[in-house]
């Protein structure tokens, strides 16, 4: 399972600060929100500011025509060279629509220029995407992990109230596979301790 | 030209244009790429002096023509720090505006106030069936777009023209007037009258008559050989319109019919020349602003970026 970074509560530069940090960590992605017209700005701003990190735009399906959600999706997909992925809240329909246009489909006898740079960028309904409050204790949190993993879950999106390394850390490596061995963080905090550490 | 307060001299701010990040037939090339290098050339442009970068928008052409221009736009403005990106133009019926009005101040509010927000009203039928919308509503959305964003300025706005309507639709707003590209100066001081005579009837909305910008194929050479490969790479870049099926209204040119016809045209209004020659002839144009254009598909990249480089260097400090 893939641990993303919920940002969509953050602003500014704040959520600049964590999304550069949580890209030097190796996270796998970070979503992000806003108003409507707005999240598209911010992606690509964060596209700008990042290397590899993938940039998630939450976006409201009834905001705008699909075809302009799907253009801006595109065009965020080549600023950030293939890294942009998007959840469409609300309108199923808007969400088959975006799919199939970033998909390289004719609808409604329209067809979206240009392509997007990735040949399947994920379009996911908000109803097929898992998230999760962490607390920030390990101890619970790691059962949080386990449970979205062994659930069966392919991508995980955590809101995270402690240091970004430690989430790196701890949790993202625990959610990548079943047999996580702790031992391995537990002395990593002891052979290569970063500020902020448990 | 634009007299400074003073009466000492005049001011005139260049930008250059129009970024529309295309991949055409005459030059094919990868979208990931000239995204890369708007990020590029906006940095140079803002390292060398230039006062602004254009983008350029259109819908489902074959050539990836930006359909998009607020996250292109925030990229590039991402990228630097004191230049001002802007649309020219961003098609605005084709929009929600209190959408387009919500991201505009979000870009300026991002970005130090450096968006400007030129808007048009687009000409293609089928931009607007793809998005589910008849083009016979576009000025009726268009002055509605245009009366949501000028109660709530959310930030620096111009109007795209190339009608005395369209002139008449800025100036009594208060808003920016953008000139199209390939008309002659008479046209562009009629123009400039039109929009300045709705201001004042209007009872000057906004209290500080609104700026007068030109669009204007240009490029500095110094012989004669590259003057008219200059020339020739504008008249190339019209093919992109021909295609489109663009006319301008007051130009009585059907580019699509007339397309041999249509380049001379824009041939006649382009200024190419060495920088003084450009400066003289640009000082004859009363306006705030002359957007460059230069972004044309042909002139290989060492060549767009030595001219962004001459525009900054010398042109700037010659109308400044």
């Amino acid at each position: 399972m893939r641990l993303g970074l919920d940002l969509r509560n953050e602003t500014g530069d704040q959520l600049i600060t964590k999304t550069q940090q949580a890209d030097e960590l190796g996270l796998w992605a970070v979503l992000i929100g806003g108003r409507s017209g707005t999240e598209s700005n911010a992606a690509a701003q964060l596209a700008t500011l990042t290397e590899h990190i993938h940039v998630g735009m939450w976006i409201d399906g009834d905001s705008a025509h699909p075809h302009t959600l799907a253009e801006e999706i595109a065009i965020v997909d080549h600023l950030s060279r293939r890294r942009v992925l998007a959840v469409i809240e609300g309108n199923e329909r808007a969400t088959v629509h975006v799919r199939d246009l970033l998909a390289g489909r004719v609808v409604d006898d329209a067809v979206l220029a240009p392509p997007p740079a990735q040949t399947a960028v994920p379009v996911w309904a908000a109803s097929e995407v898992a998230t999760a409050d962490l607390t920030g204790d390990l101890a619970v949190d790691r059962v949080t992990i386990d449970e979205y993993r062994d659930g069966g879950e392919s991508h995980l999106f955590v809101s995270w109230p402690g240091p970004l390394p430690v989430l790196a850390r701890h949790l993202a490596t625990r959610a990548a596979t079943p047999n996580f061995p702790q031992i391995v963080a537990d002395q990593a905090d002891l052979v290569a301790p970063y500020l902020g550490a448990p | 030209m634009r007299i400074d307060d003073e009466g000492l001299g005049w001011h005139m701010k260049i930008g250059i244009g129009l970024w529309c990040l295309q991949s055409t037939a005459t030059a094919p090339r990868s979208f990931t790429q000239a995204y890369a290098e708007l990020r590029e050339d906006a940095e140079l442009a803002e390292r060398v002096g230039v006062h602004s970068l254009w983008l350029s928008e259109h819908h489902g052409y074959y050539d990836g023509y930006c359909p998009a221009l607020l996250p292109a736009a925030a990229a590039a403005l991402s990228a630097t720090e004191s230049l001002v990106v802007g649309t020219g133009v961003l098609l605005l019926p084709l929009q929600d505006a209190d959408r387009v009005g919500r991201a505009a101040a979000d870009l300026n509010q991002r970005f130090d106030n450096r968006f400007h927000l030129g808007m048009g009203m687009g000409y293609r039928p089928t931009e607007f069936t793809a998005k589910g919308l008849d083009i016979a509503e576009r000025v009726r959305r268009m002055n509605a777009g245009l009366d949501t964003l000028a109660a709530d300025r959310p930030g620096p706005m111009w109007v795209g023209v190339t009608s005395h309507p369209a002139a008449r639709r800025a100036g009594k707003r208060g808003l920016g007037l953008m000139i199209s590209g390939a008309f002659s100066k008479q046209v562009v001081d009629e123009l400039v009258v039109s929009h300045r005579q709705a201001w004042t009837d209007a009872g000057c909305p906004g209290g500080e008559q609104p700026p007068v910008g030109l669009l204007r194929n240009l490029w500095i050479a110094d012989s004669e050989a590259q003057r008219r490969q200059a020339l020739d790479w504008v008249r190339s870049s019209y093919l992109v319109y021909a295609g489109l099926g663009w006319g301008a209204d007051d130009t009585g040119v059907d580019f699509r019919a007339q397309i041999e016809a249509s380049m001379d045209e824009v041939e006649a209004s382009a200024i190419v020349g060495s920088a003084d020659q450009v400066a003289d002839e640009l000082a004859q144009y009363d306006v705030d602003l002359v957007i460059a254009r230069i972004g044309y598909d042909q002139p290989p990249r060492s060549a767009l970026t030595e001219v962004i480089e001459r525009i900054g260097t010398e042109l700037v400090g010659m109308v400044a």
